[in-house]
């Protein structure tokens, strides 16, 4: 996709975020500057505990920053009060982990969103029967979380961000647990929901070939401090399909970004 | 359990044990079946009416006030200390204290059992409400939800397993708390029963009182699983 500069949808500036707990202080954020634009397919990659979970939390706004702005669609984020329910409506958070209520069924899950944001429209509700169905779970709607599989839960936890139609979509890891069959059906499917839907996506992945697959740029992170280190842009257009892994282009971006999240490991051996 | 009680029995006649001492199984249960109406029930009757007034009263207020320990981490740190050392001062001591304000009343019974079951309930119930994993509590803050709403929604329902198992632990404090209430103060109920039983060496009403109250600690106790299983339907 050709990069219009236009002005950015989502702005992080200078955002540090440290955790005090009682032996240490971690530094998950140090100086951290982003841009998203609308309709983007941004991913972020990067090594364990680098802070890539930590950015959408604040854009998400689980967690506050230690210091720094936060800006999504010119609306700059107060510090010590969260944000409106109708702002944080526009977005839907996929968690690393299922994160499903144990005491809900599939489709009360699925459902807890519209609930909660107290929107109940016939279009909504039809939305979220189709969405079941997209990840094949229409024959489990009834059946308690802990009697469907563990790749069945992962996909709940994906559809139950979507169900409320939001904006912006932050997805951490959400394909993790999948076989790798699987998971490239998922992020296929993903691609062509965004294609339809023009939803602004931020994506976290440690599986670099994913990362190249979907994305439209990448930003690989680095650890101790949490910092971004490199922005590179995917030019395969719009038009992605499995096909893409093929090609020469491809191997070439999985290479550079694969040695941009490298070089962590060396600096921490030596 | 069987071949206990076979050689309790078989014991008893073998060694010649006096049956005020020890009684055979057998005096106990024919103790039990001639005593049981005229004499067992109706002291029965009265413990369990303290009992069970005592342990729907402990059952909310201990939620309760587990709930707003909650709230705080520094109260949490307060509160499990004097829970603890009120589980485990015996609450006979505490009777004597009371009377003055209360009286020789069916009320201190009631309180006693109270005071032994709430604790548990507390302490369980606080575990629960604790413990919930940040990302079940996270989800529900990305779509705004208000604190009640999320303590009300989801900490409240994620501890319920951990709530019945106080739950069922009262149940079998609040029996001792409702013996224990009678013994202190007297005036009826199954633990003045014991008590008289004892000082005039009628060691099988003993045992067939005690076996009662077992039985009834027992039903109390199967109640409250079967409640867990219908409320927690999800497991
Ligand atoms: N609530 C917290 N308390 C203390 N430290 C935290 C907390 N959350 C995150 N951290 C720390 O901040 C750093 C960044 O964490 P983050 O979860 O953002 O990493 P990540 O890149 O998502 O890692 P992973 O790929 O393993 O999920 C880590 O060192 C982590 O230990
Ligand atoms: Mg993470």
């Amino acid at each position: 996709m050709e990069m219009t500069k236009t002005k950015p949808f989502i702005t992080l500036e200078h955002v540090n975020k440290e955790f005090v707990t009682k032996n240490k202080t971690t530094r998950a954020l140090s100086d951290v500057s982003l841009e998203v634009s609308k309709g983007e397919f941004l991913v972020i990659v990067g090594a364990s505990g680098c802070g890539k979970s930590t950015i959408i939390r604040l854009i998400d706004d689980i967690i506050k920053p230690t210091s720094g702005t936060i800006q999504v669609d010119g609306f700059e984020y107060d510090n010590t009060k969260p944000i409106s329910k109708d702002f944080i409506s526009r977005m839907g958070f996929v968690f690393q982990i299922p994160n499903l209520y144990p005491w809900l069924t599939v489709r009360e899950n699925l459902l807890l969103p519209l609930k909660l944001l107290n929107i109940n429209t016939k279009e909504h509700v039809e939305y979220a029967e189709y969405l079941l169905d997209m990840v094949h779970l229409q024959n489990y709607a009834g059946a308690y979380p802990n009697e469907i599989s563990g790749g069945m839960a992962q996909r709940l936890g994906v559809i139950r961000a979507m169900v409320h139609k939001p904006e912006i979509l932050m997805m951490d890891e959400p394909y993790g647990a999948l076989d790798e069959l699987t998971r490239e059906q998922m992020d296929i499917e993903l691609l062509d929901l965004w294609k339809q839907l023009g939803t602004t996506i931020i994506f976290i992945t440690h599986d670099v070939e994913e990362a190249v697959l979907v994305g439209s740029r990448i930003y690989v992170m680095k650890s101790d401090p949490g910092r971004i280190v490199a922005d590179v842009p995917i030019e395969f257009g719009t038009n992605r399909t499995i096909n893409n892994k093929f090609t020469h282009q491809f191997s070439v971006y999985c290479d550079q970004i694969t040695e941009l999240i490298g070089e962590i490991d060396l600096s921490k051996i030596k | 359990m069987i071949i206990i009680l076979l050689l309790w029995e078989i014991s008893t006649i073998a060694f010649h044990v006096d049956s005020k001492v020890l009684p055979s199984f057998t005096d106990i249960l024919s103790a039990f079946q001639n005593k049981f109406i005229p004499i067992i029930l109706p002291d029965l009757l009265i413990t369990m009416k303290n009992l069970v007034l005592g342990y729907v009263i402990a059952v909310p207020l201990g939620i309760l006030i587990a709930a707003i320990c909650a709230q705080s981490q520094t109260l949490v740190k307060i509160a499990t200390p004097l829970i603890i050392m009120t589980l485990v001062t015996p609450v006979i001591i505490i009777v004597p204290i009371l009377i003055p304000f209360i009286g020789f009343d069916a009320k201190i019974k009631v309180l006693v059992v109270i005071l032994q079951t709430a604790p548990i309930i507390i302490l369980n119930s606080l575990v629960g409400f604790t413990n919930v994993k940040q990302e079940k509590l996270d989800l529900m803050k990305s779509y705004g939800a208000s604190r009640f709403e999320i303590f009300r929604k989801i900490t409240f329902m994620d501890a319920l397993p951990r709530v019945f198992a106080g739950l069922e632990l009262g149940c079998i404090l609040s029996t001792i708390g409702a013996v224990s209430g009678d013994i202190a103060v007297g005036d009826g109920g199954i633990g003045t029963r014991i008590q008289m039983a004892a000082s005039t060496l009628a060691t099988d009403t003993v045992f067939a009182s005690i076996l009662s109250t077992c039985l009834l600690a027992i039903i109390l106790f199967q109640v409250v699983v079967w409640i867990e299983r219908n409320v927690i339907a999800w497991k």
